[in-house]
């Protein structure tokens, strides 16, 4: 009877992106106190889809504050005793009351509806949660903005600091500052039943915060819409649809139209099995793809980075959002002072998903997706600051151009080994920082290095499972995650390893692992083969399979090419069909029997 | 809404407890102090203020602020008159709504100033401020732990206090609930509302013509409220009722109430609905008339318009402006009222504004017996709006 249920939840400890939204001259005399509540309670209207200009009288607003202004206190009183009585800041003193930041909050977000601030130290926002309940229970709210804001004041910090003695309570203690706002209502997803506490001494935010951080969707409408447009480009993009065509429009509804019937129907099963908790397949097209990728998703909230794999049936990597957010927060440390995430990679892609969308998310700096087309402009794009993700192909054709990097870029990379002398040529071109991630799908990021030759270190969400020197399993510290490492890792000094090649001789083609005996066994089954041999090709030739092919009596490499070729789209993936094909009369082999390059 | 008051208590400048306050207020005995020797400040001499009575003041202990002892005097006569022991309050669930301003706040002036001059200082002050939270403070010393929460709506926090303690017992969360709110005269606000050019240097009056601002004044106003069950249960009489509460926000200005009150209209009429009352039902409504020139003209349009011929009061004139206090002072400033069956004239009320077309009671007028239902608003920095409407002890003999 009581429940009440979260619709949407944001917190931030800084206060970044506030002139997207406001005017300049209703920011300028703000403080940060009440910037931070702005910032989260905005965020946290605009994630529900409610306009933040339109007038709101049905909406009410509870802040919770453990200490109030303290910073704007101070000013006041340091106005008084540097400028005298007769002199002392008017504004100060209207911005060191509790109820500022509920003033400024009210009055840029139109809201109109009943009005209160608490503060009750450490316990204030269950007090704010109470005064919620009873507010949306008797009816005097449809819904309750509520959020908790502290900053950080460096006056009660050094006193702390400096006398332990007097403050022992507050011993090992950090001092915290931040917002955390929810909009509450009687209807929902995510029910709030009773609060645990979670507030400590000198961060009396941290109840909010961690509801917040519960309730926190794990992909929002506009984010499922990105990766499903992701998803379909690069459908479209693999069976030959122009990159630029597909890559300038946004709207993954009408890419989607672009693709016929079969292409259509395969696109769609791909979107369920990625939204799904599952990999299924699917008869019919949903009317609206994108929307049905959302309520897929909203089921279970788990992402399926699903794999085609070495059988042709549908591998599960599930991904739940503990797992999304255990990866995203212990990746973040790589990536300090990182201002903004230039991302050559679908987000329907493991990699893309974490690096171009959650971490830019964690670490509040905005995203801009561009086509992975190597031309020069790229050093008009990318600024100081700047983190690019891109896979290894891409890096190497700039490489190639003798593209020079402006200063100050990280570069990411991922998926396909990235070759040790590309590394060393990045570093040539003038890259500040070259992070080379080994994962997988079913794990995600596994390890990291930065130099060329180096061992990668495995990341710090993991334990390793070590056996005669090799990392054969790893398991997540903090979620269920586990998993059997699909390489032959030689464990180094220090916690490092290094990939000695894979368990299951798989080849990569174009970030993709393909397995040159699964597409032997495909092609000796048309009926001209006699004999094949499928290998990768080497560095000079290029960078797929190709084959050696002995045909049956009588038959002519002419008379079949036709055929071959067309038997091998029917039958093989884009990946796993060979660039060039050798006939001869014999499989090349070694003087032990063993096959060989040729 | 219909929640029984099982008591009151309350300090300001009219007296040290109820009975006190009740004789003063319809003598108009209460007086402004100047000089005020507690505030060491340039205006101390030319800004008076509404201090709580010297004996009072002369009893505070040493570990508590003058808000603690004014709001752990006037819980102290209100349990009283609820017939209510610390004791009893055990075996209850009992909930603590506390409302204040400067008493959560940084406002230690003298021990800021002589830190940050390098000055070896008590940290007593720094201390309290990070230890107390007021309804915490209070849970403490009377040994309860039901819901508790500290308001800090400004100027509005009295009676929203009592709003919200009231939809705890609507609720069911609480077989008692002390609403109470307290402030104490302090130097930061003192200078502030100078500074902000909205305190008067002669004592207020409060919707006048002539009128130059507010006096600030100190002190607590506490209501036992009890659910009915438990009212009936010990068979003792309610000293008046808690019949609707309403709130919102201005969103208009960081200090000006919205000159057409649109907030203020909206929270008069929730509370109106939600406890069923018509304007011809309503005896008084005691403004927040605090005199300052912005805030009574907004009173002045929103009376005119939804409470067109109620009578006003305007009591800050007696108490000056307790702040975060106020709406609770007020509320058991009304109860008084109602009880004794008299409005209390407005003092110092001298011309009519034309502009605001509103005259506040002037003279002690008696209250019709049909009349049992006051009403009680507070407006605050950054445009709060509460409303309360308060029923008398005889509500219920129809």
């Amino acid at each position: 009877m009581d429940k009440i249920y979260i619709n949407s939840a944001y917190f931030t400890s800084e206060i970044s992106g506030l002139d997207k939204y406001f005017q300049a001259k209703d920011l300028r005399r703000m403080d940060i106190f009440t910037k931070l509540a702005l910032k989260a309670a905005a965020m946290c209207l605009n994630k529900a889809c409610i306009d933040l200009k339109s007038e709101k009288t049905d909406i009410a607003l509870i802040i919770s504050t453990g200490y109030g202004p303290v910073a704007k206190t101070c000013d006041f009183m340091n106005s008084i005793i540097d400028d005298g009585d007769e002199c002392a800041s008017a504004l100060a003193f209207s911005s060191s009351v509790h109820n500022s930041a509920l003033t400024s909050v009210s009055i840029l977000l139109n809201i109109k509806g009943p009005a209160l601030t608490v503060s009750n130290l450490e316990t204030s926002f269950e007090s704010a949660i109470l005064a919620a309940k009873t507010w949306l229970k008797s009816g005097m709210a449809s819904k309750v903005l509520i959020g908790a804001v502290d900053e950080i004041h460096n006056v009660i910090e050094k006193v702390l600091k400096t006398n332990p003695v007097v403050f022992e309570t507050f011993k090992n203690k950090e001092l915290s500052q931040g917002a955390a706002f929810l909009l509450l209502s009687n209807h929902g997803r995510f029910e709030i039943s009773e609060l645990e506490t979670a507030a400590e001494p000198l961060n009396p935010s941290a109840a909010a915060f961690k509801l917040a951080y519960e309730a926190e969707p794990m992909l929002t409408y506009e984010e499922v819409k990105r990766i499903a447009a992701d998803f379909i480009k690069t459908e479209l993009a693999r069976v030959g649809h122009n990159i630029m065509d597909v890559f300038e429009n946004p709207d993954a509804n009408d890419i989607f139209k672009q693709a016929d019937f079969p292409l259509r129907l395969k696109i769609a099963s791909g979107l369920t099995n990625l939204f799904c908790a599952e990999a299924k397949d699917i008869k019919e097209i949903p009317p609206d793809i994108t929307k049905d990728a959302f309520e897929n998703f909203e089921k279970n909230r788990i992402i399926n980075f699903f794999t085609s794999g070495s059988t042709g049936s549908v591998k599960n990597c599930l991904h739940k959002q503990n797992m999304i957010r255990e990866e995203a927060e212990g990746l973040s440390f790589l990536f300090k002072n990182i201002k903004r995430v230039i991302c050559t990679v679908p987000s329907s892609h493991s990699y893309g998903f974490i690096f171009g969308l959650q971490i830019p998310k964690l670490l509040g700096v905005p995203v801009e997706v561009k086509p992975p087309l190597p031309v020069f402009s790229w050093s008009k794009l990318l600024q100081n600051g700047d983190l690019l993700i891109a896979f290894p192909m891409f890096l190497k054709q700039l490489v190639f151009m003798n593209f020079i990097f402006p200063d100050g870029i990280t570069v990411l990379t991922s998926t396909a080994p990235c070759p040790d002398e590309l590394i060393e040529k990045l570093y040539e071109s003038k890259v500040k920082r070259l992070i080379e991630i080994y994962g997988a799908c079913e794990s995600g990021a596994i390890g990291w290095r930065e130099k060329a030759f180096a061992p990668f270190c495995l990341l710090p969400f993991w334990d390793g499972i070590v056996n005669n020197d090799k990392l054969e399993g790893i398991s997540r510290k903090t979620t269920e995650l586990q998993v059997n490492i699909p390489d032959i890792l030689n464990m180094q000094s220090g916690g490092t390893f290094k990939l000695a090649g894979r368990k299951d001789n798989a080849v990569q083609v174009a970030g993709i692992n393909v397995f040159p005996g699964k597409v032997e066994a495909i092609l000796k089954k048309h009926p001209a083969v006699s004999e094949v041999s499928v290998r990768l090709m080497r560095p000079e030739e290029g960078e797929r399979l190709k084959a050696f092919i002995v045909l049956k009596e009588g038959i002519t490499a002419d008379e079949i090419s036709y055929s071959l070729r067309a038997f091998m789209k029917n039958n093989l993936t884009v990946h796993e069909v060979p660039r060039s094909i050798t006939f001869g009369s014999e499989i090349p082999t070694t003087n032990f029997g063993k096959k060989k390059d040729w | 809404m219909k929640i029984p008051v099982g008591g009151i208590g309350c300090i300001c400048a009219l007296g040290g407890n109820t009975e006190e306050i009740k004789n003063n207020l319809f003598n108009s005995a209460a007086s402004s102090s100047l000089p005020i020797n507690r505030l060491n400040s340039f205006y101390s001499k030319s800004y008076p203020v509404y201090q709580a009575p010297a004996e009072i003041l002369k009893s505070k202990n040493k570990d508590e602020s003058f808000g603690f002892l004014f709001l752990r005097l006037a819980i102290e006569e209100a349990l009283e008159q609820s017939g209510l022991t610390k004791t009893d309050l055990k075996k209850v669930r009992v909930g603590i709504i506390a409302g204040t301003s400067v008493n959560a706040s940084f406002n230690c002036f003298d021990f800021y100033k002589d830190w940050r001059g390098g000055k070896e200082v008590s940290f007593e002050p720094l201390l309290y401020y990070l230890n107390t939270p007021l309804s915490r403070a209070l849970q403490k010393y009377y040994g309860v732990q039901g819901p508790q929460m500290t308001i800090t709506t400004a100027c509005a926090s009295g009676t929203d206090a009592v709003g919200i303690a009231a939809q705890c017992i609507e609720r069911d969360l609480c077989d008692v609930v002390i609403a109470c709110a307290t402030d104490e005269i302090n130097l930061i606000p003192f200078i502030g509302f100078i500074r902000l050019m909205i305190a008067s240097s002669e004592p207020c009056m409060p919707f006048s013509l002539d009128r130059k601002g507010i006096n600030l004044g100190e002190g607590a106003g506490v209501l036992i409220l009890q659910s009915p069950k438990f009212l009936k249960e010990r068979k003792t009489d309610a000293k008046g009722y808690i019949l609707g509460y309403g709130t919102c926000a201005d969103a208009y200005h960081p200090t000006a109430p919205d000159p057409n009150g649109i907030g203020l209209k909206r929270a008069l009429n929730m509370a109106m609905k939600n406890a069923g009352i018509k304007k011809n039902e309503i005896a008084f409504i005691n403004a927040h008339g605090t005199g300052t020139q912005d805030n009574d003209a907004a009173e002045a349009k929103v009376f005119n318009e939804v409470l067109k011929d109620v009578p006003v009061m305007a009591s800050k004139s007696h108490t000056g402006h307790t702040l975060g206090a106020a709406g609770a002072v007020e509320a058991v400033l009304s109860l008084i009222c109602l009880n004794v069956g008299e409005i209390a004239k407005t003092a110092r009320f001298k011309a009519m504004d034309p502009a605001l077309n509103i005259k506040p009671v002037t003279e002690n007028t008696k209250i019709s017996k049909d009349k049992k239902i006051a009403l009680s608003d507070s407006l605050s920095f950054g445009g709060c709006n509460s409303v309360i409407a308060l029923g008398c002890a005889r509500y219920e003999d129809g």
